[in-house]
């Protein structure tokens, strides 16, 4: 019971990571706490629906065209709106992605309405046994899918010229940009990465869930997710996407249904208190 | 920067109108003014967090929450409570309350302090959802009318001038508590943290000054809610409320005292001069509106306003000559002549 408790847990945990990854990208790249991440995420499920059912293509080609859009649309929101918005920082750039947040639940509402669609299955829905366990392999098909994106984006951060660009840029600006890396066109690629990750956190995330315009709550536990596993770090965004995901599917097991909500908040106020930093974060000290 | 605008006799004027328009306009608008006053107060509260000290609290309808039920269950256990006193005790409650979650809240920083707060409210929601036999659960509660000894107020009307007379207090409070040295400090705290730590000002003592009075504009506009509802339900205070705070916020102009009164009465003016066309798009609208402002006049109504009013200076034209002769206070008369 308890190993498929975590299966599950995992299977959730792995959108949280997907979506927190994403998170840390546009918050270390451009400074942006991204509220409206979730948001960006429901409506790329939103544009895969469209592709698969409206237009009819292959799994592939929606695949794709999502990913795409994604870019596009992650490309242009950057160059329009937060790139004015850089040097300005904190609470603006917040209240800007919270803006966002409405226009895009609004947009969706108009094209899609705000019905709740069912997302074809996009994997068989067969249990697998792990000895006698059974797991419903659709989970074991969103964790694969998911340790292999995120090791993809891995080799492009480590092994590539412009994911160093990117790293670097992170660590250091000015010097980056005195090393020649190209600062707006970092902050656009910043920007396409997170979004072709809400993309697939999308399309992995409605076929298991509703399609709904309320998807995008997901920010908030996914931002949680990053700050128990050490903000601004994304391996620390991956492990507290797992860690929640599975806390929040094993811990509902021991306490009374009505309190199932508040696990992610409870935890992250005990993680607030015990070790703010988070669990790969590493303590920074302000200097003038 | 904007250049500091001496205004005297708009606010008392902007009063009058606000006293007689609902009036005129009839009992509809007079429950929708009454939500104007007390959106004023809750922002107001917001205002002296994010404007004033740089906290980013997301807990402001969490608190507004906490007041509402807490109000509710205080009058239904004990009616002879009166209502200004049941007022007092509320605010001063959800500012204990404020203080003890602040008080490990404050040591961390932006981001952290945003979220923690966030988790706090939705564990406040989930709470009130709890203990249903005290709240109602998610079938919502009734609240008494407020009272004071035998005498009740039944009407929506006394419940807008109670709430216009709130709403005044604390304005002026706010307007007062500027000036003083804790005011000074916040911005100070909100400028430049470790600048403001090294010229002696005791940073966790004066973020939790703004914290607690933050949460008290929280308690108290609760309350007031409460009362003008008469029924309460958690969806109320957990769904787009807190957004709209920041709306408001930010379309009057952050930090500045007049910004939550201007924000406030475009934002609940604005559903219905637009109509029923809108009002399945609101959220849209909304969006459009905060990123707008936030790109093209991040000041808000308020820095538009000023500036107008610099430009009408310059300018010597009639308009601008009569906006001065009315609005400007004797000193800035003399200025300008």
């Amino acid at each position: 019971m308890i190993f498929s408790l975590i299966i599950d847990g995992l299977a959730v945990g792995s959108i949280y990571s997907l979506v927190a990854v994403g998170l840390v990208m546009l918050f270390k790249s451009t400074g942006a706490l991204n509220f409206a991440h979730g948001d960006f995420m429901m409506f790329y499920a939103f544009v895969a629906y469209t592709f698969l059912i409206q237009f009819n293509v292959s799994f592939f080609i929606t695949i794709v065209g999502t990913l795409l859009f994604a870019c596009v649309l992650g490309i242009v929101v950057e160059r329009t709106i937060i790139r004015k918005l850089i040097n300005i920082g904190g609470p603006t750039i917040i209240m800007v992605t919270l803006g966002l947040g409405y226009i895009l639940r609004g947009i969706a509402g108009i094209i899609w309405t705000n019905d709740v669609f069912s997302f074809p299955k996009l994997f068989s829905r067969d249990l697998l046994y792990i000895g006698n366990i059974p797991v419903p392999s659709q989970n074991i098909m969103i964790i694969v899918s998911t340790i292999i994106i995120i090791s993809i984006l891995y080799l492009f951060l480590n092994y590539t010229k412009i994911g160093t660009g990117l790293r670097a840029l992170t660590q250091n600006k000015t010097a980056a940009t005195l090393m020649g890396v190209r600062l707006r066109r970092m902050y656009s690629l910043s920007w396409a990465i997170a979004g072709m990750l809400a993309a697939f956190a999308g399309i992995l995330l409605a076929p298991t869930l509703f399609l709904s315009t309320g998807m995008g709550s997901i920010t908030f536990t996914a931002i949680i997710a990053t700050i128990i596993g050490g903000f601004g770090n994304i391996f620390g965004a991956v492990i507290g996407g797992y860690l929640l995901g599975v806390l929040q599917s094993v811990i509902p097991f021991y306490i009374p249904t009505e309190l199932q909500g508040i696990i992610p908040f409870v935890l992250l106020i005990v993680v607030l208190f015990l070790k703010p930093t988070g669990i790969l974060g590493k303590k920074t000290i302000k200097k003038v | 920067m904007l250049k500091k605008v001496n205004i005297k006799f708009l606010p008392i004027i902007i009063l009058i109108l606000y006293l007689i328009t609902p009036l005129l306009l009839g009992e509809y608008y007079i429950y929708v003014f009454t939500i104007m006053s007390i959106m004023i107060i809750v922002v107001q509260g917001l205002n002296v967090m994010i404007g004033f000290c740089g906290l980013f609290s997301f807990a402001q309808a969490g608190f507004m929450a906490f007041g509402a039920y807490f109000g509710s269950i205080l009058v239904t256990k004990l009616p002879w409570v009166p209502f200004p006193l049941v007022i007092l005790i509320v605010g001063i409650a959800s500012a204990s309350l404020g203080v003890l979650v602040g008080f490990p809240c404050l040591r961390l920083s932006g981001f952290y302090l945003a979220m923690a707060t966030f988790g706090f409210s939705a564990v406040i929601f989930e709470l009130i959802e709890y203990f249903s036999p005290l709240t109602g659960g998610s079938e919502g509660m009734y609240v008494p009318s407020a009272a004071i000894g035998n005498l009740e107020i039944h009407s929506i009307m006394g419940i807008f001038y109670l709430a216009a007379v709130i709403m005044v207090i604390t304005q002026i409070a706010v307007q007062h508590i500027a000036k003083t040295k804790t005011g000074r400090a916040w911005n100070a705290i909100r400028d430049d943290e470790i600048a403001a730590s090294s010229m002696g000002i005791d940073i966790q003592n004066y973020k939790l000054r703004a914290f607690a009075f933050g949460t008290f504009y929280a308690g108290i506009g609760g309350v007031l809610y409460a009362y003008l509802l008469k029924f309460l339900n958690v969806n109320f205070f957990s769904g787009e409320m807190g957004l709209s705070f920041f709306l408001i916020l930010v379309v009057g102009g952050i930090g500045t005292i007049y910004g939550p009164v201007l924000g406030s009465i475009f934002i609940t003016l604005l559903p219905q001069i637009l109509g029923g066309a809108f009002s399945q798009h609101m959220s849209l609208v909304y969006g459009v509106i905060l990123v707008s402002f936030i790109l093209l006049a991040p000041q808000g109504f308020y820095g538009v306003w000023s500036q107008l009013i610099l430009r009408t200076k310059s300018n010597n034209n009639l308009l601008g000559h009569l906006f001065n002769l009315f609005i400007l206070n004797k000193e800035g008369r003399e200025k300008y002549e």
